[in-house]
C-alpha cells in the first residue's frame, strides 16, 4: 500500500540575524502508511514540531520532497486544492488556544463544514455536529454543542479539537502533544479515542510527543522516530525501541524515566550523559550531534559527517555492534 | 510531634451554583523532616490544600471547619502581618510553573535580594550574600552567571532551580512544591529530582510536594497521600502505596498511568469519574464508581484509619 505521506531528505532552515542559520530539521526520511501510526519523540527544541508543520503542509521544506499520496507538495506548478487541504488535519497541544473562545462548539465545528460546502444549511450542519460530538464521546451532544470552550474541561476541549479534525474526514491527523496539557487520568481516554479512530475509521496518525510512556500506549506495534537536534537518530517499532534502545541518547532518556517503583527508582545513578544541556542549535557540534554529551564518544564521532540512519540507528558505535 | 498538621479541614469555594467542597475533612500529620507526596487528579483538592498552608486562597474560598497547625499555631487565625512574616520564614512554596513566576524586568539577583529585604532583613549584610551563593550552589547553579541574569536568559530548568533556592533563603522548616517537574524536559526533570533529593538531605526540610509524576514520587517521597474529591483516601509510606495501594481509587489511579515499560494504562470503566463536589455524598465519595462498594459505603463515610479511608480496603494480591 502506498504511504499517505512521505518525506525524502527533508531539511528546514530558518535564517537568523547575523547570517546564522538555524537548522531545525536535517535530512529526514519518513513514511506514514495509509491508516498507520507514526510516533515522533524528542525533547523541546529537537525539531519535532517543525517537522510536524512540514507533515501538515503548512511549512515548505528548505530542501527535500514531500509527497501526499501521489501528489508532490511544493513541486513546480503545485497548487493547493481544497480536496488536498482537507486530507490532513491537526490537533494542537493547547486546546484553549486552538479553539475560538467567542464561538460555541456548534459554530466551531459547524462553521468549517459549511465553509467547505460539505453540508447544506444550518439544520444539516447541526445534525452533523451532533453526530460528531457523539462520536468523540461528548454526550449529550446538545448540551456540549451549546457550550463555549471556556465552559469545558481540558479533556473535553481536546475532544472538541479531535472532533474538528475528524469532521472533514481526513486521511491523516497530526496530533502534536495532544494530551500533555490534560490530566493524567484523562490522557488515557483521549489516546484511546485516537486509537479507536485509527482502527475503525482508518485515519492515519502522526503522533508527536515528549512522553515516552504515552508513545508506547498509543503507538505500540507501529514505528517511532527519535529526534535529536533536527535529525532522526533512531527508528523502529515503539516497544522494541523502548525495551532495547540502541542510541545512547534514547538510553539516557530512558534512564531519566525509571519505573515508578521505589526500590528501583532509588537506585537511579547519575544519567549516562556528559552534559545535561542541549547544544546551541545555531552552532551544532561537528560530527555526530550527540557526541558532546555522549559518554561513549570516540574520535571518529567528533569529526566528519554525522552518522547516517542505517539499520534503524544513527550511531557509529551502535552500528558496529 | 509533627510540624504541619491538618485538623479536620473543610474548605469550600463559593460559586453561583452553591459551594464547591474542594477540601473535605482532611486530617493529616505531615511527617516532620520527611518528603511527602500528594497525588490525585486535577480537582482533587491537592493544590488548594497546600496553598491553604500559606494562606494563598482565592477570595471566594471559605474555611468551613478545622485548623492548619504549624508548630502548634493555627495558620488560619494569623493576622495579615503575621501571615507576611510566616511566609518564607516558616513555610515556602514553589509554584507550579515556577519558571514563569519571576518578574521579567528584574535580574534574578535583585529578586533574590528583594525576597530577603521584604522580610525585614538586609540582603547585603551577612549572612545573606553568602547564604544566596550557598543555596545556588546547592541547586547546582553558578552564582556569577545567575545573579546578574534576567529570567529570560536562563532555561526553564534553571529558573525552576532558582525558584527552589529562593524558597529556601530564609530557612523555612516547611517547603511546599506544586508540580516541581511537570513542565520540564525528561532529562531536566531527572536533574531537578536529583537536586530536590540533595536539598532534602542537606537541609532536612519537611517537604510536601504535589505531582502527577509517579517516577518522581517513587524517587523522592517517603510518604504518599492520595486525594480524591477533596478527601484524603490513603496515606502511607511511599513503598506501600506505590507497590500495594489499598484504597480502590488509589489502585485505579496507579493502574491508569501509562508506563514506559508498557505496563499501566488500564482503566477500570467508570472508576476514574469526577465526584460531584457541589453535592458531596453522605457516604464514601468514591462509592458510585467503586467495584467493591456496598450499601454501607453509600450510607456511611469511612475515616482514614490505618492509612486508608475505606471499609473494604484491598488486601495484597
Amino acid at each position: 500500500m502506498s504511504p499517505v505521506l512521505s518525506l525524502r531528505d527533508v531539511h528546514v532552515e530558518f535564517p537568523l540575524s547575523g547570517g546564522r542559520v538555524l537548522r531545525a530539521v536535517q535530512g529526514v526520511d519518513l513514511e506514514i502508511p495509509e491508516g498507520g501510526i507514526v510516533t515522533l519523540v524528542g525533547e523541546s527544541g529537537c525539531g519535532k514540531s517543525t517537522l510536524g508543520k512540514v507533515l501538515l503542509g503548512v511549512l515548505p521544506p528548505t530542501r527535500g520532497t514531500v509527497h501526499f499520496g501521489e501528489v508532490q507538495l511544493w513541486a513546480r506548478g503545485f497548487r493547493w486544492t481544497r480536496e488536498l487541504r482537507l486530507q490532513v488535519q491537526v490537533v494542537h497541544q493547547d486546546s484553549y488556544a486552538s479553539l475560538n473562545p467567542v464561538h460555541r462548539v456548534q459554530t466551531i465545528l459547524g462553521g468549517p463544514l459549511r465553509a467547505h460546502g460539505l453540508v447544506k444549511g444550518a439544520q444539516e450542519a447541526g445534525r452533523a455536529v451532533r453526530e460528531l460530538l457523539e462520536r468523540v464521546g461528548l454526550t449529550p451532544a446538545d448540551y456540549f454543542a451549546a457550550k463555549h470552550p471556556f465552559q469545558l474541561s481540558g479533556g473535553q476541549r481536546q475532544r472538541v479539537a479531535l472532533a474538528r479534525a475528524l469532521m472533514l474526514r481526513p486521511r491523516l491527523i497530526l496530533a502534536d502533544e495532544p494530551v500533555s496539557g490534560v490530566d493524567a487520568s484523562v490522557r488515557l481516554s483521549i489516546l484511546e479515542l485516537m486509537k479507536e479512530l485509527n482502527r475503525e475509521e482508518g485515519i492515519a496518525f502522526a503522533y508527536i510527543t515528549h512522553d515516552l510512556a504515552t508513545a508506547r500506549f498509543f503507538g505500540a506495534g507501529h514505528p517511532m522516530g527519535v529526534m535529536y537536534l533536527g535529525r532522526l537518530v533512531e527508528w523502529g517499532e515503539v516497544g522494541a525501541l523502548l525495551d532495547r534502545p540502541r542510541h545512547p541518547y534514547l538510553k539516557a532518556l530512558l534512564a531519566a524515566l525509571p519505573p515508578p517503583d521505589p526500590l528501583q527508582a532509588r537506585q537511579v545513578g547519575p544519567l549516562p550523559l556528559k552534559s545535561l544541556d542541549l547544544p546551541d542549535a545555531t552552532r551544532p557540534p561537528s560530527g555526530c550531534p550527540f557526541h558532546p554529551r555522549c559518554l561513549l564518544a570516540e574520535a571518529r564521532c567528533e569529526a566528519g559527517d554525522p552518522p547516517a540512519l542505517l539499520d534503524g540507528v544513527a550511531c557509529h558505535l551502535a552500528q558496529a555492534r | 510531634m509533627s510540624r504541619l498538621v491538618f485538623e479536620d479541614l473543610v474548605l469550600e469555594y463559593e460559586v453561583e451554583e452553591g459551594a464547591v467542597r474542594c477540601v473535605d475533612g482532611v486530617q493529616l500529620q505531615v511527617p516532620e523532616g520527611k518528603v511527602t507526596a500528594l497525588i490525585g487528579e486535577s480537582g482533587s483538592g491537592k493544590t488548594t490544600l497546600s496553598n491553604a498552608v500559606l494562606r494563598l486562597l482565592a477570595p471566594n474560598a471559605r474555611v468551613r471547619r478545622g485548623r492548619i497547625l504549624v508548630d502548634g499555631v493555627d495558620v488560619l487565625g494569623l493576622s495579615p502581618e503575621e501571615v507576611r512574616r510566616f511566609r518564607w520564614h516558616r513555610a515556602s512554596l514553589v509554584f507550579q510553573a515556577a519558571q514563569s513566576a519571576f518578574n521579567p524586568t528584574l535580574t534574578l539577583g535583585e529578586q533574590l535580594r528583594d525576597a530577603v529585604a521584604d522580610h525585614g532583613q538586609d540582603p547585603e549584610q551577612a549572612p545573606f550574600p553568602e547564604r544566596i551563593r550557598e543555596l545556588l550552589g546547592m541547586v547546582r547553579l553558578d552564582p556569577a552567571r545567575v545573579l546578574p541574569a534576567w529570567p529570560h536568559q536562563l532555561s526553564g530548568g534553571m529558573r525552576q532551580r532558582v525558584a527552589i533556592a529562593m524558597a529556601l533563603v530564609l530557612h523555612p522548616q516547611i517547603l511546599i512544591l506544586d508540580e516541581p517537574t511537570t513542565a520540564l524536559d525528561l532529562i531536566t526533570q531527572s536533574y531537578v529530582q536529583d537536586i530536590l533529593q540533595e536539598v532534602h538531605r542537606t537541609t532536612g526540610v519537611t517537604m510536601l510536594f504535589i505531582t502527577h509524576d509517579l517516577a518522581a514520587v517513587a524517587r523522592l517521597a517517603d510518604f504518599v497521600g492520595v486525594m480524591y474529591g477533596g478527601r484524603l483516601v490513603e496515606f502511607a509510606p511511599a513503598e506501600s502505596v506505590l507497590r500495594h495501594p489499598r484504597h480502590p481509587y488509589s489502585r485505579a489511579l496507579l493502574a491508569s498511568v501509562p508506563r514506559v515499560d508498557g505496563r499501566g494504562g488500564t482503566r477500570a470503566r467508570g472508576a476514574l469519574r469526577t465526584p460531584d463536589l457541589l453535592h458531596p455524598p453522605q457516604g464514601c465519595n468514591f462509592a458510585p464508581g467503586c467495584p467493591r462498594a456496598t450499601e454501607r459505603c453509600v450510607r456511611e463515610r469511612p475515616v482514614l484509619e490505618d492509612g486508608v479511608a475505606c471499609f473494604l480496603p484491598e488486601v495484597d494480591s
